[in-house]
């Protein structure tokens, strides 16, 4: 089975099931992320990057306590935003890329309102046409994250939720690979987001 | 815990510093034009088209499949770029065209390009003043069916025709290599690495030809 069914999977049956015996953690966040450049060419001396832009993201989670320090979850982000190339300041508008990423993560408190999260998922780039890198299209890549949420209690149910991550995934598409690029490369991301979360900060 | 994940937040963070490498499309032929510029100097013509250009528009006669062949010349050179360094569109009116390409026989003309297949024949005439070194769109591509009835006329139009747009993309020379689809008697249907790292090189080379509107 691929990974991606692997993973929604978990996150549409599996979660859930287990959050019914025990209390679930549940969020969302909306954000931005900012993404190192895709690619690094040169052609002629001319040095070329390519680059998404800072991209709106949505994120979904879930997640199960397993004891007081530590527990696992599931997080979904999408993100969508341009990406160009830069030639000597010069930038050619190349399209939008959406970004569907999964991270299975485990997680735990700091102190009390600040948690850390890390863990390892899939990500997959998904350009609006396939043109340019990514004419033979895109493919899913591993993806490695870690992060810190901070919890600021908004009402009895639930937590105002701020978000930080930093993760890294590889990209090369078939049609880098295909032109003569060689070795892997690796797109570091950080982002921030803001949203609700159900209650994690003590009652008073 | 995160003791333990310091080790894979370090592992991380170094193994994401690792960057592809880029192609030395070194692999290249000749693709600008030296014309002698008084008695011992020789001026270096290179061309192509401006990021502002883009879409270059082409227009191509309705006979023989010509609108379908340009359709697949531009999807050729297009898919040998990797930052949109060219995108073409047909169009149905000529008027408004960078590239028009026509059957029949090449004019005489000043600045010409050939393509010699057996089946059929091509050429491209560039809009260069010779005197001022301006080049006035639009291109005209001609296309000559030499054996009409003959079996591999579709495919020898198809390649003639991708052949002769690399031409007007600002390839002025033809390949030595017979592998190449720029090679004067073209007999592969697509572009080549050679043929991709040529334009490549083309395209971000400082032009020396300038283009008036």
């Amino acid at each position: 089975m691929h990974p991606f069914r692997v993973i929604a999977a978990a996150l549409f049956l599996g979660v859930p099931g287990i959050a019914q015996a025990q209390q679930p953690d549940l969020y969302f966040q909306l954000g931005a992320v900012w993404a190192a450049p895709l690619l690094h060419d040169n052609i002629a001396g001319q040095d070329i990057t390519t680059q998404q832009s800072i991209a709106p993201f949505v994120r979904l989670g879930a997640g199960l306590p397993l004891d007081p320090k530590f527990g696992i979850g599931l997080e979904a982000t999408v993100a969508w935003g341009g990406y160009s190339a830069d030639e000597g300041g010069t930038k050619t508008d190349l399209g939008n890329i959406t970004t569907l990423g999964f991270l299975a993560n485990l997680n735990g408190p700091i102190v009390q309102r600040l948690h850390w999260r890390a863990g390892i998922g899939m990500i997959g780039t998904l350009p609006s046409a396939d043109a340019g890198i990514f004419l033979q299209g895109a493919k899913w890549n591993v993806l490695f994250g870690a992060g810190l949420d901070y919890y600021l209690p908004l009402s009895t149910k639930f937590d105002l939720m701020i978000g930080a991550r930093a993760d890294t995934h590889t990209l090369t598409p078939n049609q880098v690979t295909a032109v003569g690029f060689g070795g892997t490369q690796w797109v570091p991301q950080v982002s921030l987001g803001v949203g609700l979360s159900l209650r994690k900060t003590p009652k008073s | 815990m995160i003791r333990r994940l310091l080790p894979l937040v370090v592992l991380t963070l170094a193994t994401s510093c690792g960057d592809s490498s880029s192609p030395l499309r070194a692999d290249a032929y000749e693709w600008r034009l030296f014309v002698p510029a008084g008695a011992t100097a020789v001026d270096t013509l290179a061309f192509a088209w401006p990021n502002s250009s883009l879409p270059l528009k082409i227009w191509a006669e309705d006979t023989l499949d010509l609108p379908t062949h340009a359709a697949n010349a531009i999807t050729a050179w297009q898919d040998q770029f990797l930052y949109g360094e060219f995108r073409g569109q047909m169009v149905s009116d000529s008027s408004d065209a960078d590239i028009i390409i026509v059957t029949g026989q090449l004019p005489a003309s000043v600045w010409t390009l050939r393509s010699m297949a057996r089946e059929c024949e091509g050429g491209t005439d560039v809009p260069l003043d010779p005197v001022t070194m301006i080049l006035t769109p639009p291109f005209h591509v001609y296309i000559d069916p030499r054996l009409e009835d003959a079996p591999a006329l579709d495919s020898c139009l198809n390649l003639t025709t991708a052949h002769e747009l690399g031409h007007a993309l600002g390839i002025f020379q033809h390949s030595p290599d017979s592998g190449d689809l720029m090679y004067s008697d073209p007999v592969v249907t697509a572009p080549s690495e050679r043929d991709r790292n040529t334009i490549n090189r083309a395209y971000h080379t400082p032009t020396t030809i300038q283009l008036s509107r």
